[in-house]
């Protein structure tokens, strides 16, 4: 069997090369902050422009209000799905190739919960009016409705972008020491405030394990909530095609879906850039692609439920919505999406397709783009089949809403370059106690041989 | 007052550490001198912690008043406070604690004080943040394993030799 990472690794090697993932940017990389910040900037100018002349301007109207505004707040929260939620749960699990994939996938979740933060703000158009629906007394007794999904989603999100930014900078503290041990000037200021004056002490240990294990405890069931309360915000709802009970899985099954792939996107792009052959190995991609089927395989069972349940269970306007989808004027979109969601993750099985790195980027981002119009195609084919005609109409995306859709991506990517420079995107302390356990482990065999088959009939 | 030194040891591995805890200990069981010991290193090395003899953790207390502080919180601000905004905000025939909605929220806040508390109860138990010691080396964060041992003064020379008997690469002293 393959090893998943090289057990001669020295330690000293793995703090030299992810210190130096996090020196002096090259000029490509500056060219890529530049390019992503000028994209940004265009969705800035739109976002402006809807400022100025409404939401018309981003073919927002009855009955189709929600748009790719929400489309785009469900995809990004669903991105960052997979990072905290499989990091906690591989690590409840005790599974070892997690610690070299871990921080970047953690990283993404953060960075997409703050992508995702920006779109129900977009969404209300009259941004200074936000904090009205913040849940606090008042005067003019506009007190939030605790019944409404659309509140509990707000909590939900907000705890989930507490909790993994603590998570994630929780489980960096001793690599931050170790870069504070390693720099100079202000830098070593920063980061020996940042590390809290770690030291590496059997007490600190100690607390850090179990408080580690704790905080996986808590943000497991946390990231199963976030995703199943954004689904509430339409199964909650009497709009046929969403209120439908098998949305809060079918949500994070999706999530899950998207955000792996997400994760072996930045796993292949971080091993080229950061010549992090070493630890992003072939081996550990290859469980992350066999992981990811698994997970597409949920996504495709709970598409077959979603649409045997609207069919048998007679509903004529839940039917229609479905008929509308799969020949109405979404059809070509909605179409593609499934036979490319469904039919993609099987080329996953390939084992040539699993090693090669080109074909490997080009589809995990292919899926994503896959999932995006997966989101889509949840909102507007629904809101334009309501149950009374009067409320019939078709949406599709103008040049504002496109341009700050285009914006959210470069906005996460350009998050993603920041992080990648200021913090360590790989876990120096983790791949070393991978390494650790696993000479260990093989010199425990060496020295205790296993029994020989037949030793126990001997005698 | 007996004078106390602060020896610090560093070693390439975790079997050296061992080896001179166990000799430390057995010194101090026979004779006394040893004050404390303390390993810092670059990964957890569970089983030695218990051999230089380890504290119980608390953290997970501090989750547990957490996460009972945050449902009770979350329910204060659903229930306790929509039934103060009860001449407000009409309910129309709904209850007027909604306990199914209300749970939902509970529950966010639960883990959200959980979280927190969680971390304080970090910082709280390994003493941090704090001014880093003197008696550290940038290679402890690297490869090398490090041994604090505070040891009466009378027991000063002793202990230093046996350091440097375990392959100690370098001892650092205050």
């Amino acid at each position: 069997m393959e090893e998943e990472i090289r057990k001669d690794i020295q330690w000293a090697q793995i703090n030299r090369d992810v210190l130096h993932s996090m020196a002096s940017p090259r000029p490509a990389y500056w060219a890529l902050v530049g390019l992503c910040v000028a994209v940004v900037l265009v969705g800035v100018y739109a976002e402006i422009h809807q400022y100025r002349f409404g939401m018309g301007e981003a073919r927002l109207n009855w009955p189709q209000m929600w748009g790719l505004y929400i489309a785009n707040f469900i995809f990004w929260v669903g991105v960052s799905h997979a990072g905290t939620l499989l990091s906690a749960a591989l690590f409840l699990t005790n599974t070892e190739w997690r610690r070299p994939v871990y921080r970047s996938a953690e990283a993404m979740t953060s960075v997409a919960l703050l992508t995702a933060a920006l779109f129900p703000v977009i969404h209300l158009g009259r941004v200074w009016d936000f904090y009205w629906v913040l849940p606090y007394p008042n005067e003019r007794g506009l007190w939030p409705n605790f019944r409404s999904p659309l509140l509990w989603d707000m909590a939900a999100i907000f705890t989930y972008l507490n909790s993994s930014m603590l998570f994630l900078y929780y489980g960096m503290i001793p690599d931050l020491a170790i870069y504070r041990d390693n720099a100079t000037g202000w830098r070593h200021r920063l980061y020996g405030w940042l590390s809290l004056g770690w030291m590496g002490t059997d007490r600190q240990w100690r607390n850090f394990r179990k408080g580690y294990l704790l905080l996986a405890c808590f943000l497991l069931p946390l990231a199963v909530s976030v995703h199943s309360i954004v689904a509430s915000d339409f199964a909650m709802s009497v709009m046929p095609g969403w209120h439908v009970t098998s949305f809060p899985p079918y949500f994070v099954a999706g999530a899950l879906y998207s955000g792996c792939a997400a994760i072996i996107t930045l796993f292949i792009l971080l091993r080229y850039t950061f010549r992090y052959e070493e630890y992003l190995t072939l081996p550990i991609l290859d469980k992350l692609c066999k992981l990811t089927f698994a997970i597409a395989m949920v996504w495709v069972y709970l598409n077959l439920i979603e649409f045997a349940s609207v069919w048998y269970g007679h509903d004529m306007f839940e039917k229609e919505v479905l008929l509308e989808k799969a020949a109405g004027p979404y059809a070509p979109a909605w179409w593609t999406m499934l036979i490319l969601g469904v039919g993609l993750p099987f080329t996953l099985l390939v084992k040539r397709v699993r090693r090669n790195m080109l074909v490997l980027l080009g589809l995990s981002m292919l899926i994503n783009i896959i999932m995006w119009l997966e989101r889509w195609m949840i909102i507007s084919p629904a809101l334009a089949r309501n149950h009374e005609p009067y409320s019939w109409g078709y949406h599709w995306p103008g040049w504002v809403e496109l341009s700050i859709t285009l914006a959210s991506f470069a906005w996460f990517t350009l998050l993603f370059l920041v992080f990648v420079k200021i913090f360590p995107s790989l876990s120096m302390y983790e791949v070393k106690e991978m390494l650790f356990h696993r000479r260990h482990v093989s010199d425990r065999l060496v020295r205790e041989p296993a029994p020989e088959a037949d030793s126990a009939t001997e005698g | 007052m007996k004078k106390r030194y602060n020896l610090f040891a560093l070693f390439n591995d975790f079997d050296e550490v061992r080896e001179a805890i166990i000799e430390l200990k057995v010194m101090d069981l026979r004779e006394g001198g040893v004050e404390e010991m303390r390993m810092k290193s670059p990964v957890p090395h569970p089983e030695l912690e218990e051999v230089i003899g380890a504290r119980p953790v608390f953290v997970q207390r501090f989750s547990f008043v957490g996460a009972l502080l945050g449902a009770v919180a979350g329910f204060l601000l659903t229930a306790g406070l929509t039934q103060s905004m009860f001449t407000v905000q009409p309910q129309g025939g709904k209850p007027v604690i909604p306990i199914p909605p209300d749970l939902i929220i509970m529950y966010e806040l639960t883990i959200l004080l959980g979280v927190w508390f969680t971390v304080i109860g970090f910082l709280i138990g390994a003493r941090l943040p704090r001014r880093r010691s003197r008696l550290y080396s940038k290679r402890v964060s690297e490869d090398q394993v490090g041994l604090l041992v505070e040891v009466l003064e009378s027991h000063y020379q002793k202990v230093k030799d046996l350091l440097w008997r375990h392959k100690a690469q370098d001892v650092l002293e205050e």
